[in-house]
């Protein structure tokens, strides 16, 4: 499946990208909000890994637009210790699930599998 | 360069604070001293029910602990930071600041923590303030910097006219 | 109008109305259920809910809730009685009341059916997974509620949550198949009436320890009362303008009702203050339950144990604290404490415990959390250290707990090399870190290896309330915390005298320093006291003179932002009903004398103990020449009474007294150390007791008390060696300059030589058995190698902990057994037992702590400094029964 990574870290995006292609997914990545939305129109992935912190539009601002333009659309947020009011906003903004940093690699391939659209 | 100041005197000297960096400024009626302080803390004052602590430039300047009437509530991440004043004068545009190299030399070492351009201002020094002005005069309490003595009596007003 | 009709100001309103109505319907369903009904309770429930429904013009609600209010209100009807139709009255209106809420038609009264959600303990974000339950089932079954509202989910931390689900068919089955999706979700139970329901949010805990806020609670949000502060914040500051500006003009009648309006400000928000803090309990009740789980998953056995869960804390801070706290204790389990297996093999308890302390002082409240696990490799922390190049390998070594710990809080350090399924890589310190630094927290921590971990939190506290003694001391007022306070005197009664160069008051026979408080704060403070304070704070004991004092009263001390560091001796100040800012003083921090007279020593002293410090009392002879003796060695000072000569007595003796019936001999230090004698006698006996004897010594003055390292003890140039053979040692001191320390075992036993060593009857033990043995004093040294000769065992002597210390790491060689004079410059005994303890490779290796201070409480105190034995010196046959029995209790894999 085709996952898309929005994370302002690189190293993060470089974690992600490696376990994702290991476990045979198609990594595409941006770098803060503004450009996932616009990374998300473009290729339509089978779901979106979101960092909640981000310049230019943050990860609860980007998933509300993402989930606006495209209903199906499946958003997991991925977030430190301590920004629970956040997640809550995110879900009610549209997103279906969180994962914790730091992860557990196995959490994050569960995710992508419950979740991810198929087709 | 363009920026608004606050103007406030200290003595017989002007400073500006960058007015984002000032949350509020206050009339004091008490300031209550307390023993076993470096000079530079006036005391404590109570605003709001709340008693912050007040830190004061006047013996780094070399001027007498006066009464204390005024302090400037800083803004910014919790800190209640109040320094006082003498007197607030008021906002003020300036621009063309002085090249470092004229002025730097007039500055006594402990000032030198606190002033980060001059200007000139209708026949006055401006000596302007940085915007974390209380985290620095906190680390100097902390790291054990002396303000200086008397460094600034002369040189500017006389130079000044 | 209904509800789902209402057009609301802000969501925020609507979660706050729903919330309410939770509570109250809750109490109403509860109540109508148990015998007998606490019908005052349901009749206010059923007040409220008609209020509010009635602001918000909820037609069909308020007249529901007005017929039950009829129905059940007792007052004036004397032959009112609870019936099963008024039972069933109230049960109904609950079910309309509810069904209304979740947006039912007006006809459909049925019931909604409650389901309450238990959430794993250790997750981390319960309210976000609430928030999925209510989507996943809502969004097929509409009309579904939660309880908590979905608004108020982004601060829940709770265990159980409530979804009111729209009876529809098979809606069992539904539910549980829609919450399927959903992680963290431990328990769906379907709540039935006739079942005794449990209550929300709550685990099985002791109702007694809660503190009784059910009565007549109000539910208000936090925002609600930060406005409430800042509105009160605003009106005091209206009103010192207005006071400035109006002051002088005020006549008195006008001026105290001004005053009064002061007043009642201050306390409002004294009382709003005091709302927002919760007891710590609210967080700890979950621990228990969080432990049970995380130690299950990782086949652990672990129990926790918490304490001082009433100690209060600001409830912003507490939720944030929550977290942290949780990684905490996950840690703890999944490194801290060690398997089953792992633990009986170390003759631990299988079971391991995780301890959670909470207790509020000096203007903090403390948090605790101890294991007794294996602890912290400090050894392998040194060695990343050097790797890192975050320390030299000079600094790494040298590095004591404290230094090194800053290191445990950088990102992406783990002492255990592992990954576990639960905590990652063992990361998060730094984000915990970073937590408490944002509310002005701190966080440090202790380690012992193999021993467990102790990590403490530091929390900013609000505010506190005390009962205190006001008194005047020169310009400020200042308030004692009531505790403290032991006796007030008039000067006059309390008979100030002279004793150890200073004022003093006696106290059962024994001198107590008396203080100027005035002078405590400011030496140059004119000031004329008339009364005397006694204060006791632990060990610390003093008399403090004021100068009036004004009574007791109950304050509200806070602490001031920004102060704390610079004036330790100030825990917070206090608003006076008249205006003035009391000063509450820490008396601990303030006097500046810490030993009382002949009192046991108590935990302070541990402080000492392992930190490379000592006390000295500095005294002189003649002339302007301090030495110093270690203050636990010194028992009083006395004015010098009658000595009494003994025939053939020691040149340097001046003969002997006698003090409380015991004979002391008196050692006249000028002869020793060659001074010029004074013309009279030294006017000041000292006594001293060490080596298990007892001696005075005559001297000028005693002077005072310093705290001193070891590390800024020079060793005398080698010159000089010959010259003052009593001279261990130099300490530059910034104020009284230098002082020389005297070797006083040395003089003692050049006056009265120790007895011949009794022939141990030890097996000998041979040459293969080498024992290190670490003193400054050569008399010392020579005294061991002979007590332990006759073991035929090979030594090796040093003449500092340091040179030990090299060789141990330097040659990497493994002595049998260590013997460590405590008194050491450079580094004390304690520190070298705890460095070798603190490292995996020399832990094993047993350790006698050999030490002239007085055996009272050392063996108490041994387990605690690391030391396998202490011995006070000097018995040479303890000495070396105690080798033997060392050698002989080493396990046989042990390397020689």
């Amino acid at each position: 499946m085709t996952i898309l990574i929005a994370d302002d870290a690189a190293f993060m995006r470089m974690r992600l990208r490696k376990l994702l292609e290991e476990a045979g997914h198609d990594v595409i990545e941006a770098a803060n909000g503004r450009e996932a939305v616009a990374k998300y129109q473009e290729h339509r992935p089978h779901a979106v890994l979101m960092d909640i912190t981000m310049p230019e539009l943050d990860g609860v601002a980007a998933t509300r637009e993402i989930c606006q333009s495209d209903p199906t659309a499946r958003v997991i947020m991925v977030s430190a210790l301590g920004q629970q009011a956040m997640i809550v906003a995110a879900i009610q903004a549209g997103a279906k699930d969180f994962v914790v940093k730091p992860y557990e690699p196995e959490r994050i391939l569960q995710a992508i599998d419950k979740w991810a659209r198929v087709g | 360069m363009n920026q608004e100041l606050l103007v406030v005197r200290i003595g017989p000297y002007f400073f500006g604070a960058p007015v984002l960096a000032v949350a509020e400024i206050l009339q004091l009626s008490d300031v209550t001293r307390i023993p076993r302080v470096p000079p530079q803390v006036a005391g404590i004052a109570v605003v709001r029910g709340l008693p912050l602590m007040v830190m004061t430039l006047s013996p780094a300047l070399g001027l007498p602990a006066e009464r204390m009437e005024f302090v400037l509530r800083w803004a910014g991440d919790r800190n209640t930071a109040l320094v006082h004043v003498d007197e607030v004068v008021g906002l003020v545009q300036v621009d063309h600041p002085l090249p470092k190299d004229s002025w730097a030399t007039l500055v006594p070492p402990a000032a030198a923590n606190w002033v980060v351009d001059v200007y000139r201002w209708h026949d006055e020094w401006l000596w302007a303030w940085p915007e974390d002005l209380p985290q620095r005069l906190a680390a100097e309490l902390t790291g054990g910097l002396k303000p200086g003595g008397s460094g600034w009596a002369a040189a500017p007003m006389a130079q000044g006219g | 109008m209904r509800f789902d009709e209402i057009r609301w100001d802000s969501e925020e309103e609507r979660a706050l109305f729903l919330e309410e109505a939770f509570e109250l319907l809750g109490t109403l369903e509860e109540g109508a259920l148990k015998t007998p009904p606490p019908i005052e309770a349901m009749f206010r429930a059923a007040h409220t809910l008609k209020g509010s429904g009635g602001m918000l013009g909820l037609t069909e609600w308020v007249e529901r809730a007005h017929r039950l209010e009829d129905a059940i209100d007792r007052r004036g009807r004397p032959d009112w009685q609870w019936t099963p139709e008024l039972q069933q009255l109230v049960l109904e209106t609950v079910d309309a009341l509810r069904a209304e809420l979740s947006g039912a038609p007006a006809d459909d009264r049925t019931a909604l059916v409650r389901f309450d959600l238990r959430w794993s303990a250790s997750c981390p974000m319960p309210g976000v997974r609430a928030l999925q339950a209510y989507n996943a089932v809502s969004a097929a079954i509409p009309g579904t509620m939660s309880d908590p509202p979905v608004d108020r989910l982004g601060d829940w931390h709770g265990e159980v949550s409530v979804l009111w689900v729209p009876s529809v068919a098979d809606v069992e089955e539904q539910v549980q198949a829609l919450l399927a999706v959903v992680d963290d979700l431990v328990e769906v139970k379907r709540v039935d009436r006739a079942l005794e329901a449990p209550h929300l949010t709550e685990s099985p805990t002791d109702e007694s320890q809660r503190p009784d806020r059910r009565d007549a609670t109000l539910r208000i949000s936090a925002d609600t009362l930060e406005a409430i502060m800042e509105g009160i914040g605003e009106l005091l500051l209206d009103h010192g303008q207005l006071e400035h500006r109006l002051g002088h003009a005020l006549d008195s009648a006008t001026r105290s009702v001004f005053e009064h309006m002061r007043r009642r400000a201050l306390d409002l928000q004294d009382l709003t203050l005091r709302a927002r803090m919760l007891p710590l309990d609210t967080l700890f009740r979950q621990y228990p339950r969080a432990v049970h789980d995380i130690a299950r998953k990782l086949n652990k056995k672990i129990e926790l144990k918490t304490q001082g869960g009433d100690t209060e804390l600001d409830r912003v801070v507490m939720d944030r604290l929550h977290e942290p706290l949780l990684h905490l204790l996950r840690n703890a389990c999944d490194h801290g404490i060690e398997s089953p297996e792992e633990r009986i093999q170390l003759g631990k308890p299988e079971t391991g415990t995780v301890r959670l302390t909470a207790y509020a002082a000096q203007g903090h409240v403390h948090i605790q959390l101890e294991d007794d696990g294996r602890g912290i490799d400090w050894q392998k922390l040194r060695d990343k250290a050097e790797r890192e190049g975050w320390m030299s390998h000079d600094e790494a070594e040298r590095a004591r707990e404290e230094e090194l710990q800053d290191l445990l809080f950088r990102p992406g350090v783990s002492t255990r090399d592992q990954v576990t399924d639960l905590s990652g890589r063992g990361v998060g310190l730094d984000v915990v870190r970073a937590f408490l630094d944002e509310i002005h927290g701190a966080i440090s921590v202790e380690s012992r290896w193999g021993q467990g971990t102790t990590f403490h939190i530091e929390l900013p506290m609000t505010m506190a309330i005390v009962t205190a003694l006001i008194v005047e001391a020169g310009p400020w007022t200042v308030g004692f915390p009531i505790a403290t306070v032991e006796r007030i005197e008039s000067v006059s009664v309390a008979g100030v005298k002279s004793a150890l160069g200073h004022d003093a008051v006696s106290d059962r026979n024994t001198p107590l320093p008396v203080f100027s408080l005035t002078e405590l704060l400011d030496p140059d403070q004119p000031h004329e006291d008339h009364y005397v304070v006694r204060v006791k704070d632990g060990r610390t004991q003093a008399a403090l003179t004021v100068g009036e004092v004004t009574g007791q009263q109950e304050i509200v001390i806070k602490p001031v932002e920004g102060l704390t560091g610079l004036t330790p001796w100030l825990s917070g100040v206090a608003l006076l009903g008249d205006g003035r800012l009391a000063l509450v003083v820490d008396v601990r921090r303030l006097v500046p004398v810490t030993r009382s007279e002949g009192e046991a020593l108590r935990e302070d002293d541990v402080i000492l103990l392992g930190s490379n410090q000592m006390e000295l009392l500095v005294f002189r002879l003649n002339g302007d020449q301090r030495y110093g003796i270690n203050v636990y060695k010194t028992r009083e000072v006395l004015p010098a009474t009658t000595v009494t000569r003994v025939a053939g007595q020691h040149p340097w003796l001046d003969g002997v007294v006698y003090v409380r019936g015991q004979a002391l001999p008196v050692i006249n230090l000028y002869r020793a150390l060659d001074l010029d004698p004074q013309a009279d006698s030294a006017p000041l006996l000292m006594v001293a007791e060490f080596n298990q004897t007892v001696q005075a010594f005559g001297v000028y003055e005693v002077e005072q008390m310093v705290r001193v390292g070891w590390d800024a003890v020079e060793t005398l140039p080698d010159l000089m060696e010959g010259h003052n053979r009593f001279v261990t040692g130099l300490i530059n001191h910034p104020t009284l300059g230098t002082i020389q320390l005297l070797d006083f075992e040395a003089l003692l036993a050049a006056v009265a030589p120790p007895a011949p060593e009794a022939e141990p009857q030890l097996p000998p033990l041979g040459p293969e058995v080498t024992v290190w043995l670490a003193d400054d004093s050569a008399v010392a040294r020579q005294q061991v190698e002979k007590a332990l000769a006759s073991l035929g065992v090979t030594m090796r002597t040093f003449r500092d902990g340091t040179e030990l210390l090299a060789a141990v790491r330097g040659e990497g060689a493994r002595p049998d057994v260590v013997v460590l004079d405590v008194e050491m410059p450079k580094l004390d005994g304690y520190s070298v037992a705890r460095q070798l303890k603190e490292s995996a490779e020399t832990a094993a290796i047993p350790i006698i702590l050999h030490t002239s201070l007085s055996g009272k409480w050392q063996a108490s105190r041994a387990q605690e400094i690391d030391a396998d034995a202490v011995i006070t010196k000097f018995d040479p046959g303890l000495l070396a029964a105690t080798v033997v029995r060392l050698v002989a209790a080493r396990p046989l894999s042990a390397v020689s």
